[in-house]
């Protein structure tokens, strides 16, 4: 259960492994020595507080920074770090990504931003893709948000709304930062029960980023804690019952608060406008 | 001391040297953008409309008011000769040869430049290019690109604008205000201007502006660090940088080919 550098081990076949991974922003380190796991077609849920990299972690998860030193391996035959560019586009159009800001373009209305994917990847159809995406929007529970600019959204439905963005390609793995926060009891749960649904429909492989400790119990098959930049990883009960004092501290701050978010004290904005 | 001081003059030298060759790589990989399929027609046409329509009311007012100024400035230098019949092709040549393609220049990198720039900018700060990156669409391709051919169209068109309303500024002070003899104004200008040299020079100066200001522009929101502060450096290094790299090219432009 606890991580512990497995540079000999096998790579494993079924699972994301993130092999000691070091990740330095600035001057300081957020990840030194990072190992986990992710199994595919699993719902696995990285916790940690503020800062804690969770964020980070998705992001070398879809590339978009280029560790340090250590190795991702997805399966046996690919690792993702410092893949030719061709190969990082192969690999993404198998990702959706979810960003904790929502990432829309702040000049394109949201149903555009949410077309977007299909309109520049796929010959579909103009009424397909309406369909597509109204889908989604439903799928999500947004309403009557074609027209709307994102800077017009509230955060919960700017949330929801990068959600949609990132299932409309239907990707193989989706890497969701936050997904519930800022949402209310019922649409938590909504959400909640989409993603779940999804992955046992489709198998789709989730990372999901989050601080919201009573859905991840619900949902997570698999729990990642990230503490003091190492990971303690294992099934939702028995990451719950860990010896690590950090981890434990974790779950007992969070029980007293089961279902109301904190949000991230350095959230950025949903999105900021063009000068 | 004295090695500190060289020490830092020489890092400065090495970081200018570095960030002009990351604009170079960069400027290349826009024109690679710009030829490749689909052509985003749409989005050049937007581009266009926010930095072409909306500078018209910029570039028209100081057109007048800079060919006023000359008007005013040309009269009274010519009068002492006798010679203010020349009015028109001094204004004419100081317009089409330097000042319409250069002031031209420096507003726009002040007007739409710096909205470029932070526009940009803002979308790193808040990930929209790590979100484009995602849906694998290139951010130069899609965003980039557009801006830089939008902006490289529209400065000659500006630059023209400019030029035909500072004559017309010229024409009201030195005709309509000093009495001028508005067919010798007319037929010095026409004499003076030639198309080939003087009116395409201007063209093709204010196409070179287009791709500075444009690269500047974009490859500082580009490169912006991802926060509010480095939003704004990069806005205002790009007004900086942009005005005062087109002041040296034109001297270039016109030491070298005589423009
Ligand atoms: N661009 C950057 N430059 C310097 N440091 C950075 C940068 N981005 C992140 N960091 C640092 O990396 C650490 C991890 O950040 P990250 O955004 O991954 O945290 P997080 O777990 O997602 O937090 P939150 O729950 O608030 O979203 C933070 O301490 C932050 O200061
Ligand atoms: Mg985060």
């Amino acid at each position: 259960m606890q991580s512990a550098a497995r540079k000999q081990d096998a790579i494993p076949s079924d699972c994301v492994d993130v092999r000691d991974l070091t990740v330095v922003r600035g001057s300081r380190p957020v990840f030194r020595g990072l190992s986990c796991r992710f199994p595919l077609g699993k719902i696995s849920v990285v916790l940690g507080g503020s800062g804690s990299g969770k964020s980070t972690l998705l992001r070398a998860l879809a590339c978009l920074l280029r560790p340090d030193s250590g190795e991702i391996w997805l399966g046996e035959d690919t690792q993702l770090c410092g893949m030719s560019e061709r190969r990082v586009r192969s690999y993404r159009e198998r990702v959706g990504m979810m960003f904790q800001g929502g990432a829309l373009l702040d000049s394109m209305t949201v149903f555009d931003n949410v077309a977007l994917p299909l309109r520049e990847r796929t010959r579909r159809s103009r009424a397909e893709i309406e369909r597509e995406v109204h889908g989604v929007f439903e799928s999500v529970g947004l309403e009557q948000v074609d027209a709307l600019l994102p800077g017009q959204l509230s955060g919960g439905m700017l949330r929801r709304a990068a959600l949609a963005r990132a299932l409309i390609t239907q990707p193989q793995i989706l890497l969701c930062d936050e997904p519930f926060s800022g949402l209310d009891p019922n649409t938590v749960r909504r959400v909640e029960s989409l993603l779940v649904d999804l992955n046992r429909e489709l198998q789709i492989t989730m990372i999901i980023a989050s601080h919201h400790i009573a859905s991840t119990l619900r949902m997570a098959d698999h729990v990642v804690v990230l503490v003091d930049g190492s990971a303690v990883s294992g099934t939702p009960e028995a990451v719950r019952r860990a010896t690590h004092p950090r981890v434990a501290e974790f779950f007992v701050e969070e029980a007293f608060a089961p279902d109301a978010e904190q949000p991230p004290p350095d959230a950025s904005g949903p999105g900021g406008n063009p000068a | 001391m004295a090695s500190r001081a060289l020490a830092r003059t020489g890092r400065r030298a090495v970081d200018f040297v570095h960030d002009l060759g990351r604009l170079t790589a960069f400027g290349m990989s826009v024109a690679n953008w710009s030829r490749r399929r689909p052509f985003r027609l749409r989005r050049l046409i937007d581009e266009m409309y926010d930095i072409g329509v909306l500078s018209l009311a910029v570039i028209g007012v100081s057109g007048v008011a800079v060919g006023m100024v000359l008007g005013l400035q040309g009269y009274n230098t010519l009068v002492r000769f006798g010679a203010e019949e020349s009015l028109g092709a001094v204004v004419g040549l100081s317009l089409v040869r330097e000042l319409g393609p250069v002031l031209t220049a420096l507003l726009v990198a002040g007007r739409a430049g710096s909205a470029i720039a932070a526009e940009i900018g803002s979308m790193v700060v808040t990930e929209q290019l790590d979100g484009l990156r995602m849906m694998s669409i290139h951010p130069i391709d899609f965003v980039v690109a557009p801006k830089v051919l939008a902006m490289i169209a529209c400065m000659p068109l500006l630059s023209s604008l400019f030029i035909v309303l500072g004559l017309f500024g010229g024409y009201l002070v030195g005709v309509v205000f000093l009495g001028v003899d508005p067919g010798s104004y007319l037929t010095g200008l026409e004499e003076a201007v030639e198309f080939s040299e003087d009116v395409l020079g201007s063209l093709i100066k204010a196409f070179v502006f287009g791709i500075l200001v444009a690269l500047v522009a974009t490859y500082r929101g580009f490169t912006a660090a991802p926060s509010a502060a480095g939003v704004s450096a990069a806005t205002t290094s790009t007004v900086v940088v942009a005005s005062v790299s087109t002041l040296i090219v034109d001297y270039l432009i016109t030491a070298l080919w005589g423009v």
